[in-house]
Order: structure tokens, then C-alpha cells, then sequence
């Protein structure tokens, strides 16, 4: 495939080239795991939550339009401004416009993987914008000019020596030190000059409530409210999926968002969003980037049910070793394997193949999205389109011929075991990737059909 | 055609069947109000928690344990002895000084350990976020046992939207480094709750 | 009891020592056991890879072959699964919804169907149970370590009433072992590093052999035991169920 990226398989195989890392990233995330594990535990209706948080989200899906109607007049009700978007563009250069009107080039930004999604950051910095993302480790992959590996711990990937290098090299922290305390509470120096003195700040959005056209961002670290109640203008900028019906059912999305997420009981900071403080501007920017079409795939839709925890990426055991970059996606991990196609199914082809379908990710997922069955579906629909290598669909027609016909099957099946037994430097090479770190099966004298028609058909 | 109605037309086109709304109620009054895991919960989310008898209490607690802070600010009219209340209307930029915050909460819930409190008594919306050090009164019976029982309450207490609320669940913290939970990212360093009759 | 086996091509021509097991195994539970002789594969390889569109010869012949059985037995929960959720035909699509029923992993067969108590087996050794991912989280062959759900196991279930037997627990009780088809193929780095870990948490128990209802899964543990040199090895749970019967096992 004549791809602009590399393929996960191989950025994965580069991840792996340090061994040391790589079981230091599975188990610092395996770590969470448990924590989740841990604090779920504690919730006998926790099952009964998760299909009621789906349940809402189907119903969400049933009636996006008329919820996000709900939603805008019951917003400009309260002196909130409502903005559409129907791309990535579109989102940027209404961003843009608000900023220009302020006639400031400056601003701070507080976690958003839409924002990512849309590449924001890289627009507003050929308008001449300088964005400061304020979440710790947004800053951290910001300044190291990366993208965030994990959608809720962006700098996952990150040791704190090497945290430490960075902050000495931005922030003039002595070198050498690397205690996460110090380090931390530097950043919280440096950000907070930023916040006092950025006229614009942007939030994410967690959940947006159709009934009361509020809106709800959750951090752990103060960031998005530091940076709003300090702002003349306040942008909130949302995916349309973000919405539910009801303010009550934020009880069931918050109950499950955190425990989910990190394996605490509720983010430090659940802040609900609804009129502008008084002389504040606030601006909500409903993004759409695909999610409308995606919509009609109904095979695929139940993605969008995503609030964006990160339990998948936590529990998924080729996440673990692969790291979030391998994905060349904003949203890494086994939901961003099966978001990414719906924007663009050649670029992100590989996506769905970086899974062995162990299932574990549906398990944790809060909202109960299939991933694990959509990974199987999307590798359907790339096969058929045509966004598989030719050597394989090649391969897997010859396969097709083989496994319908017993005859050939079986005269196939005694070749390979005699070559194997005669002649095993024909599958043991470097050309075969089983064999770079696995020995092949031994091949037996005889096959179970060959005992079979011996010892049970005489 | 706007983008307003173009995306508003292809979610027609595309949305599914109708799907009705589960029953949530069942959720709400699920559990009794448990204030001893209200306060093992508080602090085990790196929160410091004082029973408090009254005002008169909490400031004692206040000059004793808050002497190495000078700069206190609070929302409440009845610790104005101990701390400043002059800053209601100032520019919230200058609240940045702010060693200590004390307010008051609506109500707290026991499975997290957070406490609702809307702008009304925060008198500014900054002023929860920018002190070093936050105090918080709530009262023991206020308490609510879940999130879906605070729903709950909040229906009963807000007619109408509140222009900002939050749930404050400890001190603002971090573990974006390595996993190392850091109390103190950009709010308060520490929470401290007065836990009221 | 007309009980049709399904040995998956990969241990017919490589395991032929698990299908006799499991073939033993049934007969000495008082199974009518039959290998239909011009069965090939359940399709799994090339639909995981995309490519379930050409499937429709091979499921064809796999009905042709199993149509009329009491039920279908199969040692592996990958390829059961794969039955269980893609079997269709066009010249017959009646007899694959019921081979789509019939059709059971060789442990839940004996645990819910056979509904067997009091194993007349033997095996004195330290093992390690490896839970394969689609008997587990496709079948509900074992609860899941997800969910917040009562915990169970059929394979235990019946690895307990084995004499001698000594199951250790494992640090990560359910994570995949990265075999995941072509996956460790295309994805060699990763799949490899996945294989490693899980046998390293074996290893750490000390066990004398990694046993498993899925031979895929132990053979790509296998590859990586033998590349280390470890003397530990890999046995599929029939084997272990039908170890006190002395025919040998090719």
C-alpha cells in the first residue's frame, strides 16, 4: 500500500525495540487497569450502569438532530452562543474569527481530543496563534512538539527523567531533576502567568445536556476552569455526539466516566457550564467532522456512543506494547481503530488489524460499544473496498480454493508437514516472522486424518 | 445551505429508529447515606476533614491550623472575623493572592466524596479555583448517598439553570508524570471540609 | 449420542496427538464419535483477515460435513466461536443455523451438555491454566475479569476433579497471549512481546506445563518456550482429561 504513514505493525515493532520501555508502558497501564478493576468492584449494579449509559446513548443516536436543537435554544436561552461546524476547518476558522475579534494571539486551551482531531494547534499557529494547552500532560507532549499518545494521560509514554530534561531545557528547572512533585508544581508556576494573563480560553466538553443546554467539563487538574473563569471569552468546542438527554443522567455518565477512566470515584472538578459569567462572552462550537455520515453506518454507529475514558487503551494488551503513537491517530487504542476508518479508510486501514480481537476492550468500555466486533466488521469492509495488500487478498484466494476442496486440503497439508520435516530451512528463516522469535511446531510422522483412517475406519 | 442545516439533514437521513429512554429512577435511592464513607472517601482523594459543631467551631479549627496563611478569603458573612470579605466584586484576577478560600457547599455526596456548590455560593466562579488552599463547609445532613441521588437534590434545590455549578471532589491534582499522584496542579494544593451537623 | 468431531486443520496436521485425546476422550464418556473425513477448516483464518466474502466454498463443505449430527465437538473455542458466529450457506442455510447450535468447545460440551462429574483422570504435574480469548470472552467459557459478574470456570471445573493436579493462579488471569491469527504474522513485534509476557507469568508460578483449550494459543507459547529453551511445556486440557487412558498417543 503506498501509504503517507507507516503501518502500526511497524511503528510497533520500532516501540519495541526497547524491551524495558515497553513493559514499563504495559504495566504502568496495566496498573490502572486494576485500579478500575478495583473501584468497579465496589459497585454490585455496576453491569446494570454500563447498559443503561448504553441505552442512553442509543436513544442520544435516535434523536442527535432533535436533541442538538434542544440543546442550541436552550443555550442561547441562557447567553451562550451556538456555533456549527461541519469539518475540522470549519471549527478552526471559527476559533480563529473569535480570537481575531478579541484582537489577541494568544490563548489557553484546556484537554480536548476534538481540538486534536481537527489539528487546531498546527492552524492557529500559522495564523500566528500561540495555544497553550494547560492539562500537565498536554504541556509535556506540546512542548516536546509530539502529539498526545493516550486520550486521557497524553504523556503516558513519557519517563520522568526525560520529563525532567524538557522542563529544564522550557521551563529552566535545575537538570537532573526528575521528582514529579517539583516538576509538577514548576508547570503550575509557569501556567499560572499564562492564566492570569490569556484573554481566550477553550474547554473541551465532556457532556453537553440537551434539557438545560449546559455543559459539563470534567479535569482532575483545575486547568479548563482556571483558564474559564479567568477569560473574557469562553470557547467550548464539541463533538455533536457529546449530548444527552437529561441533566439526571449525568448521574449515570459520572458515575461511570472516572471509574472507568483512572479508578477514582469522580474527576477532582465535574463543572457544570451554563450562562456566562456576567461581561463574559461563551461560545459553544458543535463540531460534526464526519460524525453525521458515520451515523448511517449502521454497523459502525455504535462508536459514537464513545465518552472518551480510555479504558480500552488501559486494558488492551497490544496498546500496552505498542504505545499510542503507533496508531498515527488522535484517538489511539481500539476505539481509535475503529473512529479512524470513518475519516479516512485508506490512511488508516492498518488500524483495525493491530488487533488480536481478544475482546477484553468491549468488556471495560463503560458505554458498551462492540469495539471488538467492529474491528472484525471494518476488516470486512477494507478487504472488499480494496485497502488490504494484494499479496494477501492474493494469498487469501488461494486459501478460499484450498479449504473448499477436501482434496487439495489434504495433499496441502502432508506437503507442508514433509517439507517441514525434510527440509526446515524453508520456513525457518528470517523470512518468516513467526520464526524471528518462535520456533515452528514440529511436524508429526503422520496427521490426525492419516491416524484416524488407521486405527477408527478399518 | 448553512452548515447548521446541512449537518442537521444528514443526521435525519441517518439517525436509527427510535429508541426510548431507560428508566433511571431505580438508580436513585438505591443506597442509604453513609457519612463515615463520605469522609473515608474525602480522604482517601486527598482531602483533610474536620466535624465541625458551628461557625464558632470552624473558626477556632481556622486560627489554629490555617495561622501560617494571613491571606484568608471567604464567602460567608459569618467568619468575616477571621477572613477578608471585601473581594466579592473585584476583577478575579486579583483574587490570585488568595492563600485560603473557605464557602460553604449545598451538599456532599457520599460514594466520591464531592460537594455541590453553584456560583450563588461562590460568589465569584474563580474563587474555588485560584486559592492555594480551599475550606469548605457542608453539613452532615445534607449528605446524599450517589450521583443519581444528587440529581436528585439538584432538581429540588435549582429551579432553573444556575449559571455555573461544580462538583468539587479534593484538592486539584495530577499524575500525568509517570503516574506519581501530585496533590496541587492548578487549583487548590489542599481541600480541607468542615463537615457541619 | 451422534457426535460429530471438528479438529481444526492446524492440529490435524500438527497436534494429531490433541484430536486423538479428544476423540478418546468422547468415546470414553460413551460418545458415537465420528471425524468426517472431508472436513477442512471453519474459515476463521480468512475471515479475521478481512476476507469472510471468500468463505463461502470452505463453509459450504464444513456443512456438507457436519449436517446430521447430534452436535458438533470441537477442541478449540476460537474455531467454535467462528462457527457459532459466521457459519451461513447459500446451498443450505437451514443446516448451518443448526450446526450454528449444535456446535460446542470440547470442555463446555462435557460440563454442560455431558454434564460430566468425577473424572477418571490423572495427571500429578503443576500447571498453568492459559484462558484463550474467544472460549473465554466469545464463548463464556469462564467469567471474564471485566465485568463485575459472579466468577466461574468450565475448564477448571473439570481440570478439578483431575487427580494430582496442581492449578496455580497467574498474575493477569485473562490477557491475551497475542496469537490473534495472521496477527502474529503482520504483527510480529508486538505479538511475540504479548506471547513472552503471558509464558514469563507462568514461568513465575513455577509450572511444569501451560495447558489450554485452544492449541493455537499454545503453540505460538510453545514457539516462544522453545526458542528460551524451557523445559516447560504445553498440553491441550483433553489431553490432561484423557491422561489416564495408556493408548498411545501417536
Amino acid at each position: 500500500m503506498n501509504q503517507p504513514h507507516k503501518e502500526h505493525a511497524e511503528l510497533a515493532e520500532k516501540f519495541n525495540a526497547d524491551e524495558d520501555r515497553v513493559n514499563w508502558h504495559d504495566e504502568t497501564l496495566w496498573w490502572i487497569r486494576q485500579k478500575r478493576d478495583k473501584i468497579v468492584w465496589q459497585l454490585p449494579e455496576w453491569e446494570q450502569l454500563r447498559e443503561t449509559a448504553s441505552q442512553i446513548k442509543h436513544n442520544v443516536l435516535s434523536h442527535l438532530s432533535e436533541y442538538l436543537l434542544e440543546f442550541e435554544a436552550n443555550a442561547q436561552k441562557n447567553g451562550v452562543t451556538v456555533h456549527w461546524a461541519a469539518n475540522g476547518e470549519e471549527h478552526n476558522k471559527i476559533v480563529y474569527k473569535l480570537l481575531k475579534e478579541q484582537g489577541v494571539t494568544q490563548m489557553v486551551k484546556s484537554k480536548s481530543m476534538l481540538t486534536e482531531e481537527c489539528h487546531l494547534n498546527e492552524f492557529l499557529e500559522k495564523q500566528g496563534i500561540e495555544v497553550v494547552d494547560t492539562d500537565l500532560g498536554e504541556r509535556i507532549v506540546q512542548l516536546a512538539k509530539e502529539p498526545p499518545s493516550h486520550i486521557v494521560l497524553p504523556c503516558i509514554h513519557w519517563k520522568k527523567e526525560e520529563i525532567g530534561e524538557l522542563f529544564h531545557k522550557f521551563l529552566g528547572t535545575p537538570e537532573g531533576n526528575a521528582d514529579p512533585q517539583f516538576l509538577t508544581h514548576a508547570a503550575r508556576l509557569a501556567l499560572r502567568q499564562d492564566f492570569l494573563t490569556r484573554k481566550v480560553a477553550l474547554t473541551g466538553v465532556n457532556f453537553a445536556v440537551a434539557e438545560t443546554g449546559e455543559f459539563v467539563v470534567c479535569t482532575n487538574e483545575g486547568n479548563a476552569d482556571m483558564g474559564a473563569h479567568l477569560s473574557n471569552v469562553h470557547i467550548a468546542s464539541m463533538g455533536i455526539e457529546k449530548l444527552i438527554p437529561k441533566r439526571k443522567h449525568l448521574g449515570v455518565f459520572l458515575r461511570l466516566l472516572t471509574r472507568s477512566a483512572t479508578g477514582q470515584p469522580i474527576t477532582t472538578y465535574s463543572s457544570h457550564f451554563s450562562k456566562p459569567r456576567p461581561g463574559q462572552q461563551m461560545h459553544i462550537i458543535l463540531v460534526d467532522n464526519g460524525r453525521s455520515v458515520h451515523l448511517g453506518k449502521e454497523e459502525f454507529r455504535n462508536s459514537l456512543k464513545c465518552i472518551r475514558c480510555g479504558a480500552c487503551m488501559n486494558t488492551c494488551p497490544v496498546y500496552r506494547r505498542s504505545g499510542g503513537h503507533s496508531y498515527h491517530n488522535a484517538v489511539a487504542g481500539p476505539i481509535g481503530s475503529i473512529l479512524a476508518p470513518n475519516f479516512d479508510m485508506r490512511k488508516n486501514a492498518d488500524l483495525p488489524f493491530a488487533s488480536t480481537l481478544c475482546g477484553s476492550c468491549s468488556n471495560v468500555c463503560p458505554v458498551k460499544i462492540d469495539i471488538h466486533d467492529q474491528l472484525y466488521k471494518w476488516r470486512q469492509v477494507l478487504a472488499k473496498e480494496g485497502h488490504t495488500p494484494k499479496a494477501k487478498t492474493a494469498a487469501m484466494k488461494v486459501m478460499a480454493v484450498t479449504l473448499s476442496k477436501p482434496g487439495i486440503f489434504t495433499v496441502a497439508g502432508k506437503m507442508g508437514r514433509i517439507v517441514m520435516r525434510n527440509v526446515p530451512g524453508l520456513v525457518n528463516n528470517k523470512l518468516n516472522p513467526w520464526f524471528k522469535q518462535r520456533e515452528m511446531p514440529e511436524a508429526p510422522k503422520e496427521s490426525f486424518r492419516e491416524w484416524y483412517q488407521k486405527n477408527r475406519k478399518k | 445551505m448553512s452548515s447548521r442545516e446541512d449537518i442537521l439533514k444528514t443526521l435525519r437521513q441517518n439517525q436509527p429508529p427510535a429508541v426510548a429512554l431507560p428508566d433511571t429512577q431505580p438508580f436513585a435511592g438505591m443506597k442509604p447515606v453513609n457519612a463515615d464513607q463520605f469522609i473515608q472517601t474525602f480522604k482517601t482523594i486527598g482531602g483533610a476533614l474536620y466535624e465541625a459543631r458551628d461557625y464558632a467551631h470552624v473558626e477556632e479549627i481556622l486560627r489554629a491550623d490555617f495561622a501560617a496563611f494571613p491571606l484568608k478569603r471567604t464567602t460567608l458573612p459569618q467568619l468575616s472575623g477571621i477572613a477578608d470579605t471585601s473581594w466579592f466584586t473585584v476583577d478575579p484576577h486579583t483574587l490570585h493572592d488568595t492563600e485560603v478560600m473557605i464557602a460553604e457547599a449545598l451538599f456532599g455526596v457520599c460514594e466520591n466524596g464531592a460537594v455541590w456548590i453553584t456560583e450563588q455560593q461562590m460568589v465569584q466562579r474563580a474563587a474555588m479555583f485560584i486559592p492555594e488552599h480551599l475550606v469548605m463547609l457542608v453539613s452532615k445532613a445534607s449528605l446524599v448517598a450517589t450521583m443519581h441521588d444528587a440529581y436528585v437534590r439538584i432538581a429540588e434545590l435549582h429551579n432553573g439553570p444556575y449559571g455555573f455549578g461544580a462538583f468539587i471532589a479534593g484538592p486539584s491534582k495530577t499524575a500525568d508524570i509517570e503516574q506519581s499522584l501530585v496533590l496541587g496542579a492548578h487549583g487548590p494544593r489542599t481541600m480541607t471540609m468542615m463537615l457541619l451537623p | 449420542m451422534k457426535v460429530g468431531l471438528f479438529i481444526p486443520c492446524y492440529v490435524d496436521q500438527f497436534y494429531p496427538q490433541v484430536a486423538i485425546a479428544s476423540l478418546q476422550l468422547l468415546e470414553k464418556l460413551g460418545c458415537e464419535v465420528e471425524f468426517p473425513m472431508k472436513q477442512t477448516c471453519c474459515g476463521q483464518p480468512m475471515a479475521n483477515s478481512g476476507y469472510e466474502h471468500l468463505t463461502a466454498g470452505c463453509n459450504d463443505n464444513f456443512v456438507d460435513n457436519f449436517a446430521g449430527f447430534d452436535y458438533i465437538v470441537c477442541p478449540s473455542g476460537s474455531c467454535t466461536l467462528h462457527v457459532k458466529d459466521h457459519l451461513h450457506s447459500h446451498k443450505n442455510e437451514q443446516a448451518a443455523v443448526t450446526i450454528r447450535k449444535r456446535i460446542y468447545e470440547l470442555s463446555e460440551f462435557l460440563t454442560d451438555v455431558l454434564q460430566v462429574k468425577g473424572l477418571q483422570a490423572r495427571f500429578p504435574h503443576k500447571v498453568g491454566f492459559h484462558q484463550s480469548c474467544h472460549g473465554q470472552r466469545g464463548l463464556h467459557m469462564s467469567q471474564m475479569s471485566e465485568l463485575v459478574a459472579e466468577p466461574f470456570s468450565k475448564p477448571e471445573q473439570l481440570l478439578n476433579q483431575v487427580e494430582g493436579i496442581e492449578l496455580v493462579a497467574l498474575t493477569r488471569k485473562d490477557e491475551c497471549c497475542g496469537f490473534g491469527g495472521t496477527f502474529c504474522v503482520a504483527e510480529e513485534a508486538v505479538s511475540a512481546k504479548m506471547g513472552k509476557d503471558r509464558v514469563a507469568d507462568h514461568l513465575k508460578q513455577e509450572v511444569e506445563y501451560i495447558a489450554g483449550a485452544d492449541m493455537s494459543c499454545l503453540m505460538h507459547m510453545e514457539g516462544i518456550l522453545r526458542r528460551q529453551k524451557s523445559p516447560v511445556k504445553v498440553i491441550h486440557i483433553a489431553e490432561i482429561l484423557n491422561s489416564t487412558l495408556h493408548e498411545p498417543t501417536a
